[in-house]
């Protein structure tokens, strides 16, 4: 009997949750359709103004001309960046700290070497895409001449930024190899993640857990938004179903990977 | 419901820095630091073998105390 009532409550609960958060939920999916109506309907006007076409003709040449450029300035900066916070942290971070108990002035190390990473990679994602950028057309074009300047620059670039990339984050990890004996890997070595991963105790893993579920919800919001890109941009400059198929195509990795391994996760061992 | 420590009192009776805790019981000098300042609650596994290297119970090092309720 008890049981009954028990199980009748959380109907309830239920209920009265879905109940409360529907309304809402409505409200937001009328406004998003409104929203996209008047989108699509202004892109739909834009799309015939011949002066857009024109302005989407020198962006897309100068993002082309100006891609492995930029791409070469960032890697520079980083170059200088972690030039200097990297001196000034192998002077500051060593076992020395450990003996005297310094737990802010390693973390503070720390946190520079993980801003150093962080740079490096985003600007290995500015090279990635400026090669991407430099070489659109490439093999088709009627031109030869800049096409190629291009192309051999952003190539320089890959390989200069991977260079500057690969050196940065064996000095990151070995620094921290130094201080913490107990973590493995060589950044040389291809199963280095599965190493260092399988190296880090109970409260590092639950760190990089929190910050893949983090990491997971802004791809999600933000694979939500480029697919919005993507469809005005097939509307309003002829884009192609292109990138709306590969961004379908990363979410599906990304819905599929995260739900087999739950899967895999709640099964019995 | 934070959970609270004598970890660090019970390190300095052994004298043993940060990294040697870490050592005896297969964890980071971080993970140690952490738990101390009460930033890290240690898997059940861990407070065992923190309590097993001062050889007393897990209790006499970690205690919970309920958040009080403001009564209505």
């Amino acid at each position: 009997m008890s049981n009954n009532i028990n199980e009748s409550n959380v109907k309830k609960k239920i209920e009265a949750d879905d109940k409360k958060a529907f309304k809402p939920f409505i409200i937001l999916m009328i406004i998003c359709i409104i929203g996209g109506g008047f989108v699509g309907f202004f892109s739909a006007m834009l799309a015939d103004n011949a002066d857009m076409s024109i302005l989407v003709s020198y962006i897309k040449d100068g993002v082309q001309n100006g891609a492995p450029v930029i791409a070469l300035i960032t890697t520079m900066i980083l170059v200088i960046y972690a030039g200097i916070v990297l001196k000034k942290v192998k002077k500051e971070y060593n076992t020395s700290l450990i003996e005297e108990g310094n737990d802010e002035q390693i973390e503070e190390s720390e946190r520079k070497m993980a801003y150093v990473m962080l740079f490096s990679g985003i600007d290995l994602v500015v090279v990635m895409f400026s090669l991407a950028a430099a070489t659109e057309g490439l093999l088709v074009s009627d031109e030869i001449v800049m096409p190629l300047i291009r192309a051999a620059i952003s190539v320089f670039d890959i390989f200069f930024a991977m260079f500057v990339i690969t050196k940065i984050q064996k000095q990151c990890v070995n620094m921290i190899r130094e201080v913490n004996p107990e973590k493995k890997g060589s950044v040389y070595d291809r199963n280095f993640p599965k190493e260092w991963f399988a190296s880090c105790d109970e409260a590092e893993k639950q760190q990089i857990y929190e910050a893949s579920w983090s990491s997971y919800k802004a791809m999600s919001k933000a694979i939500n938004i480029i697919w919005l890109v993507c469809i005005i941009g097939g509307g309003l400059f002829g884009w192609g179903i292109m990138p709306s198929f590969v961004v379908s195509v990363l979410w599906l990795v990304q819905i599929i990977s995260y739900s087999a391994n739950s899967l895999k996760k709640s099964k019995k061992k | 419901m934070p959970l609270y420590n004598r970890l660090k009192e019970y390190r300095s009776k052994i004298d043993v820095n940060q990294q040697q805790m870490g050592a005896l019981v297969g964890v980071s000098r971080q993970t140690i630091s952490q738990i101390e300042r009460g930033d890290y609650s240690p898997s059940v596994t861990l407070a065992l073998k923190i309590a097993k290297v001062f050889g007393v119970n897990v209790e006499e090092i970690f205690w919970y105390e309920e958040e009080s309720v403001d009564n209505e």
